[in-house]
């Protein structure tokens, strides 16, 4: 184990706080490179979290477990926290430390004692309201986790997703199913009960409907669908200490595990779940120079999009898809990096190549069709773009309706953009949907109609600037000017530079990007 | 003995979900089957390195066929998946000859490092 230096330790910590304390897999990994640091205490309450916000994480666990007996080596902590929570008679915090540390050893005298001396004190951790349910599950006593529950009650989401599990766990599936549409309705943000469902669902045989449950659960956290290990103490072995202050945070992830590639890699795909894209890189970067492998150079890739770095992207799919010339979403990603970049005949061939690996998919028939309008073949892009909205996605239905407007055909790209609006539209494409209708009728002569369409597009999204001006010329060319002038008013109090929003460059996971039209 | 598994689950949605985890993690899946019996077809054919299964399935009890897995392929590994979460059946797993056993719902991350022991 390395000791940090204090601009290191600084660094490490700063990177607790950033985690999302309800996410167990980020928590833990990085407790591992906390503890490879020399910061144990942080390192146990890392690891103790993780396993208090999600019981079934038995790594964490065992992680705490020894950590906590290292440290008990060199200092009793334990006997410390509880002195401190004696000496403290009013404060909650020992006492949730006192829990957390107790449940991970499994103390169920101790763990009753400061769950009730914190929850007495008022303590806020929505963990901490449910660690005797949670330990009583675990061991399998599913009578005293329901005692528990009836005393704790479940008039939340949580205990309603408790309440489902412990019916889960009994084989009732169906009070199962409806619990957990109750903890889902409450607490649709609680990837845990997106799992549950989704895993109720599946034993009843509702496939398609547990695999929409999953990506939920995926989507809040995607953590769920990481199909890589995650880091224990005794996966790697630490390297010497690093050179003091010259190191930044970015070097320590790195080090964190010097040999392994895959622990790299899996530090850099974690650190870019948290929203670090800098430690991220460095991570997957010197992962990459060890074993190059395809889903950390795709986030490198990903990485350098986000950051409009868009030659860098370019290079890292361009390099991809010479390793893997037979794979069609690398070479639709090398497509949309080289469209961004505006070479047109670039990402053309590039979507080509993909289509000949996987002719029919939407996504690449839709960005191939972007590409033909983008370089004015409007006669080549409209049967590319309706085979495209076929099965296509929501964007690529929205482009091929944009193309097919652009190329005359007014009723179709109507009905596309009608069909979309009727078949729940998410909040963001409602205003985007009023408008391109907006422009249609515009482009048609409806003005009443282009009127109308735009309206709703304001209503929808009030700072939606082209919107207000469609809306103003509509209005302007029915002769209504000073109606035209007040919306032009709130289409540049909205934004003074007017950016009318265009086609989606779609990828395979799930990001699109929007280009000027 | 190379990284292989054996799935058994009657639920399709577990069966994908777990199957298709276990490949992105570099598993080969021999089978992803949804009866004992097919489990058991496949494991004779396959001996893989690990069978994942669930305590219930459509046409036996999952606690026999890990007796009969030990009986056909002794060298197999058998992972308990299930949603039973009676402590005593846990218990039974384990002394059935059972190496892991986890429940149900399990993220796909958890169980790939359950199995990490002995992809090597």
């Amino acid at each position: 184990m390395s000791q940090a230096s204090t601009r290191e330790a600084g660094l490490l910590l700063a990177l607790l706080d950033r985690v999302d304390p309800a996410d167990a897999e980020q928590l833990n990994n990085l407790g591992v490179v906390l503890h490879r640091h020399g910061l144990t205490a942080s390192a146990i309450e890392a690891f103790s979290t993780a396993a208090v916000v999600d019981p079934s994480f038995h790594l964490a666990r065992r992680n705490a477990v020894r950590a906590l007996t290292e440290r008990d080596g060199t200092q009793p902590c334990l006997d410390a926290y509880r002195a401190q929570a004696a000496s403290e008679p009013d404060a909650a915090a020992p006492w949730v430390t006192l829990a957390r540390l107790a449940f991970v050893r499994g103390d169920a005298a101790e763990l009753a004692t400061a769950v009730a001396a914190a929850r007495r004190l008022g303590a806020t951790e929505a963990w901490c309201r449910w660690l005797d349910v949670a330990e009583a599950v675990e061991v399998g006593d599913l009578e005293a986790a329901a005692s528990a529950l009836a005393v704790e009650g479940r008039e939340d989401a949580a205990g309603w997703r408790w309440a489902a599990l412990i019916a889960y766990r009994r084989g009732d599936l169906r009070a199962a199913r409806e619990r957990i549409a109750v903890a889902v309705a409450r607490g649709p943000s609680d990837p845990d009960a997106h799992l549950l469902r989704a895993f109720v669902l599946g034993d009843l045989g509702e496939t398609a409907a547990a695999r929409q449950a999953y990506q939920s659960a995926v989507l809040l956290r995607p953590s769920v669908g990481r199909v890589e290990p995650h880091l224990a103490l005794d996966g790697g072995r630490p390297r010497g200490a690093p050179d003091g202050e010259a190191n930044d945070a970015r070097t320590v992830v790195a080090e964190a595990a010097p040999s392994r590639a895959a622990a790299r890699r899996a530090i850099g795909l974690a650190a870019l779940a948290m929203g670090h894209t800098a430690v991220a890189e460095r991570a997957l970067e010197s992962a990459f120079a060890v074993v190059p492998d395809v889903r950390g150079a795709t986030a490198l890739a990903t990485i350098a999009m986000g950051r409009g770095d868009l030659a860098t992207a370019f290079r890292w799919f361009d390099r991809l898809v010479a390793e893997h010339p037979d794979d069609a979403v690398l070479w639709n990603a090398r497509g949309v990096a080289a469209h961004r970049l505006g070479r047109w005949a670039e990402a053309e061939a590039s979507y080509r190549r993909a289509l000949t690996l996987a002719p029919t998919d939407p996504l690449v028939l839709g960005n191939l069709a972007v590409v033909l309008a983008h370089q004015g073949r409007l006669a080549d892009a409209v049967p590319v773009a309706r085979a495209a909205a076929v099965a296509g996605p929501r964007a690529v239905r929205r482009n091929a309706a944009g193309i097919l407007a652009a190329a005359g055909a007014v009723p179709e790209a109507h009905a596309l953009l009608s069909a979309l609006l009727a078949d729940a539209p998410t909040r963001e494409e409602v205003p985007l949907l009023w408008y391109a209708l907006a422009r249609l009728a515009y482009a048609s002569g409806a003005m009443a109609s282009a009127r109308t369409s735009a309206e709703r597009a304001t209503l929808a999204d009030p700072s939606f600037a082209a919107a207000w001006h469609l809306q103003a010329a509509a209005l302007d060319t029915a002769g209504h000017p000073i109606a035209a002038a007040i919306a032009t008013d709130r289409g540049l109090v909205a934004a003074p530079i007017v950016t009318a929003p265009g086609y989606e460059l779609v990828t395979h996971d799930g990001s699109s990007e929007r280009r000027a039209g | 003995m190379a990284a292989t598994v054996l799935l058994c689950d009657g639920a399709a949605f577990v069966r994908d979900l777990f199957g298709d985890a276990l490949e992105g993690a570099g598993w080969t899946v021999v089978a992803r089957a949804e009866t004992g019996e097919a489990a058991l077809a496949a494991l004779r054919r396959h001996r893989p390195r690990v069978a994942i299964l669930d305590v219930v399935l459509p046409d036996r009890d999952g606690l026999a066929l890990i007796e009969e897995i030990r009986i056909a392929a002794p060298d197999t590994a058998v992972v308990i998946c299930t949603s039973v979460g009676d402590a005593a059946v846990r218990t039974a797993c384990a002394a059935s000859g059972a190496a892991v056993v986890l429940r149900k719902p399990v993220a796909p991350a958890r169980l790939i490092e359950a199995l990490q022991a002995f992809a090597r």
